[in-house]
């Protein structure tokens, strides 16, 4: 199939996005499509344009037996611990000195921003309608965890954490993008920040793009998990981890992680 | 649909594994993809199924998005209409999915119930804003071509049965559609 002409290419990225290649022509097409960028972007176009046709529409309230069947599948999920990378095991470190002074006031300043993030997701928690906390409850097996999306200014890289302290485990997707921080020199760290604002290693976050995976989640003070929310920190620390089982780097962030209801 | 950062935040949550995520995008796009799959299936049940179906999907795949190949609204449409266009093709004759033979020859359809008119429910609400607009500009046979691929998932032989018009014809309209509306598309750019 010769493609060299704009117009042709257009019309059969169109006529595929609409499903009008079938048999041997849509064959042919996404071979095409596996080694040409160009073809592959024109595609989205049209998939981006013909989605405006269901866009208008008017939404129809699908009944409840669909949210309830569906509720059902996910919780039968399956749910294994695949270890990957923990920070390593905190090395005693002596009082925070001095020359810490800047750190832990980075510190507190992450905490007082979370605190106010995280009273705005308080609010919508309380005002969240009362259906959709019923039907949630319903299927409710075990305690739901903490959530969190992580993403720092001026960087794409996002990550979406979720933390089961009752299974010891944390899940942790990578939106791939730009980092924060050069990762072939430095790794991000994970932190709890306690209600002291002491911060306690959950791990490192991964940098690779990856799904769900899963970690092992260090025990967490467990006075701590009668709260709705948790407040998370990040901090850039030499490769592995930081060495002391505190944060040794700047603080690029904090963030707050509520209970899923 | 919702504001695509929304989306694409709970889309993203989900594939974190979180269930409060997954109700919430369930509650934002569930609607707006059932309205698509009544449109497109005609039955309420088979609509429900479809959707179902295709959050599922969503749950189980939801890592498989990525937000630089296009918007969270389109990915999941086009989640939804690939489900619905299965059911579809799967109540038509075996052949009729593949559609044509290699030399363009039409391959016999047989339409369910002409009294269904497709037709004129393809034609009844199409999409506004930008790619609507361009929309107006393509005679009718030719809007009507897209519109009937879109909902309908027909292919060139069926829309030739469909339009009661050659197969040739019929394949020159719909690229003349899609022509017009790429220059039109461009210009609106």
């Amino acid at each position: 199939m010769k493609l060299a002409q704009p117009e042709l290419r257009s019309s059969l990225a169109a006529e595929y996005a609409l499903g009008l290649l079938t048999g041997r022509a849509r064959r042919r097409f996404e071979k095409l499509l596996a080694r040409d960028r160009d073809l592959r972007a024109e595609v989205t176009f049209w998939q981006e344009r013909f989605a405006e046709i269901p866009a208008q529409l008017s939404p129809v309230t699908p009944r409840e037996r669909v949210w309830t069947a569906l509720a059902r599948e996910i919780l039968v999920d399956d749910n294994k611990v695949r270890p990957l990378r923990p920070a390593p095991p905190p090395v005693p470190a002596a009082a925070p000195a001095s020359g810490n002074l800047f750190l832990w006031r980075s510190w507190a300043l992450a905490a007082s921003v979370a605190s106010v993030v995280l009273s705005g997701a308080l609010w919508r928690e309380m005002h969240r309608s009362e259906s959709l906390l019923l039907a949630l409850e319903t299927f409710r097996a075990q305690p739901m965890p903490y959530v969190a999306t992580i993403q720092f200014e001026g960087s794409e890289a996002r990550w979406a954490v979720s933390l089961h302290p009752e299974k010891h485990l944390m899940r942790i997707s990578l939106a791939p993008g730009s980092m924060p921080v050069d990762i072939s020199q430095r790794d991000l760290e994970l932190w709890m920040l306690d209600t002291g604002g002491k911060p306690h290693s959950l791990g490192v976050l991964p940098e690779q793009a990856a799904t769900g995976a899963e970690m092992p989640l260090p025990d967490m003070p467990s006075e701590e998990l009668r709260h709705m929310t948790l407040t998370l920190a990040v901090s850039e620390e030499p490769k592995g981890g930081s060495p002391t089982g505190l944060p040794t780097g700047k603080v690029l962030g904090a963030m707050p992680a509520a209970r899923a209801l | 649909m919702q504001d695509a950062v929304r989306l694409e935040a709970l889309i993203l949550a989900t594939a974190g594994g979180n269930a409060q995520a997954f109700r919430e995008l369930y509650l934002a796009c569930g609607p707006h993809l059932f309205a698509l799959l009544l449109r497109m299936l005609k039955r309420r049940d088979w609509a429900e199924e479809a959707l179902q179906d295709c959050l599922l999907k969503v749950w189980r795949k939801s890592e498989s998005y990525a937000p630089d190949k296009g918007s969270p609204a389109t990915w999941l449409y086009t989640i939804a209409r690939h489900r619905a266009l299965d059911m579809l093709r799967a109540q038509r004759p075996e052949d009729s999915i593949e559609g044509e033979d290699e030399d363009g020859m039409p391959t016999r359809v047989d339409m369910a119930d002409d009294s269904e008119n497709p037709e004129a429910r393809a034609v009844e609400r199409e999409g506004i804003g930008r790619l609507e607009r361009c929309m107006k500009g393509l005679l009718e046979p030719e809007r009507k071509s897209v519109m009937l691929a879109y909902y309908e998932g027909y292919t060139h032989p069926e829309l030739a049965e469909t339009l009661q018009a050659p197969l040739g014809t019929v394949k020159s309209w719909v690229r003349r559609g899609l022509g017009k509306l790429r220059s039109c598309l461009e210009a609106a750019a």
